[in-house]
């Protein structure tokens, strides 16, 4: 993956939201879950198929500020998000 | 459906519970009358829940020399189980034993091992694993007001509801020193698990199921506090602590949503249990506080 990358949620995820931000991700076909804090679910709420990667991180440092540890953090959690196959490239991204 | 050990004689006394979602029949060889009654008294608290079609049904025998026999046979196997005990102390253990794995492994509520106590605003859970002393906290809470659902185990039915599994709790001889309850010992006790009916604590039992007010994660070190925790940390210590959630994985997620909805999320850290409790009367206290001997 890299900076221009864009990621969109798989289908088949059921999708349950926390009352303090987060959410639980629900895997049917691998009957796993997954939760995310607050900060994780608002990255993953950017993963629309339409944002590439490079602008989430962005958009994360206008939010909270710049720095490295941001960068370096929102890179390792959508790493993690397509390890566990709850992200797919999307389509338009993927034939570019 | 009747699982009856087919040994089971007409002189026999019962004891019968239901506990969470399982109706425990325990019959008592009529020799064995000083056992029949500690077992009565410590499964003295029926659960106030939907009719249920699990059972568990246990026969306690003795032989000539003096060794017990345990059989029991459960509603979700066909398969008698017989285990041999030396004394009362060890068939008391054995019993509840049997009881944890039958019905927490093939409940149909998510059971999540855990210490569950009932506070003014609702249901108070501390899941965690096997010695991070879930039991003791549990006991030393009883003593300061809080109502008992477990020691052992929060069932939530599929409305996220905690269902109470008031099984006698079980504490090691160094908690039952810690909390001053060495008068609770009987003979042939000394230096075993002791298991301690709840009202012998002056505990009130919850009987009926009540919506969760708070997780509390635990933690064993440091000075004592109290802190705020996420929703999310709540929901994967309930899931990695769940008994059975792997028999209904998707339904577990549902059960364990709902549960945490309204619930508050802390973090408690604590080195002696008493200090920890004194840390929740003041944030969740019991369901009469303001009765409460400091």
């Amino acid at each position: 993956m890299t900076g221009g990358t864009v990621l969109r949620h798989r289908s088949g995820l059921r999708v349950l939201p926390l009352p303090d931000g987060g959410l639980t991700i629900y895997a049917e076909e691998a009957s796993a879950a997954y939760v995310l804090n607050a900060s994780a679910a608002e990255i993953w709420r950017r993963l629309d198929g339409a944002a590439s990667i490079a602008s989430v991180v962005a958009q994360v440092q206008v939010d909270h500020g710049p720095g490295v540890a941001a960068t370096s953090d929102v890179l390792r959690l959508v790493e993690d998000l397509h390890r566990h196959r709850l992200v797919d490239q999307s389509s338009s991204a993927a034939a570019e | 459906v009747t699982a009856p050990d087919p040994s089971q004689r007409a002189s026999d006394r019962r004891v019968v519970a239901q506990l969470a979602d399982c109706l425990v029949e325990l019959r008592v060889a009529a020799e064995l009358g000083e056992l029949h009654g500690r077992l009565a008294d410590l499964l003295a608290h029926s659960v106030d829940a939907s009719p249920t079609t699990r059972r568990l049904a246990l026969r306690i025998d003795v032989a000539d020399d003096g060794a017990r026999t345990v059989s029991s046979v459960s509603s979700e196997s066909s398969n008698a189980h017989s285990v041999g005990c030396a004394d009362d102390a060890q068939t008391v253990a054995h019993v509840l034993t049997r009881l944890n794995e039958t019905v927490l492994l093939g409940s149909g509520l998510l059971t999540v091992h855990a210490g569950v106590v009932r506070a003014r605003d609702g249901v108070v859970a501390w899941p965690a694993a096997s010695g991070a002393g879930k039991s003791t906290l549990v006991a030393a809470a009883l003593l300061r007001g809080y109502g008992y659902l477990s020691d052992e185990a929060l069932c939530l039915d599929a409305d996220g509801r905690a269902v109470p599994y008031p099984k006698p709790l079980t504490l090691d001889p160094w908690a039952v020193t810690t909390l001053g309850l060495d008068a609770l010992r009987t003979r042939g006790d000394a230096g075993a698990e002791l298991a301690i009916a709840p009202h012998a604590v002056g505990a009130t039992v919850e009987v009926s199921a009540g919506a969760l007010a708070a997780v509390v994660l635990l933690r064993r070190d440091g000075s004592p506090a109290l802190v705020p925790a996420g929703s999310d940390e709540a929901v994967a210590a309930l899931l990695r602590h769940s008994f059975n959630h792997w028999r209904m994985p998707g339904a577990a997620v549902d059960a364990v949503h709902r549960a945490v909805q309204a619930a508050g999320v802390y973090r408690l850290s604590y080195d002696d249990p008493r200090d920890g409790v004194e840390l929740l009367l003041r944030e969740l206290p019991p369901p009469s506080s303001s009765t409460v001997a400091k």
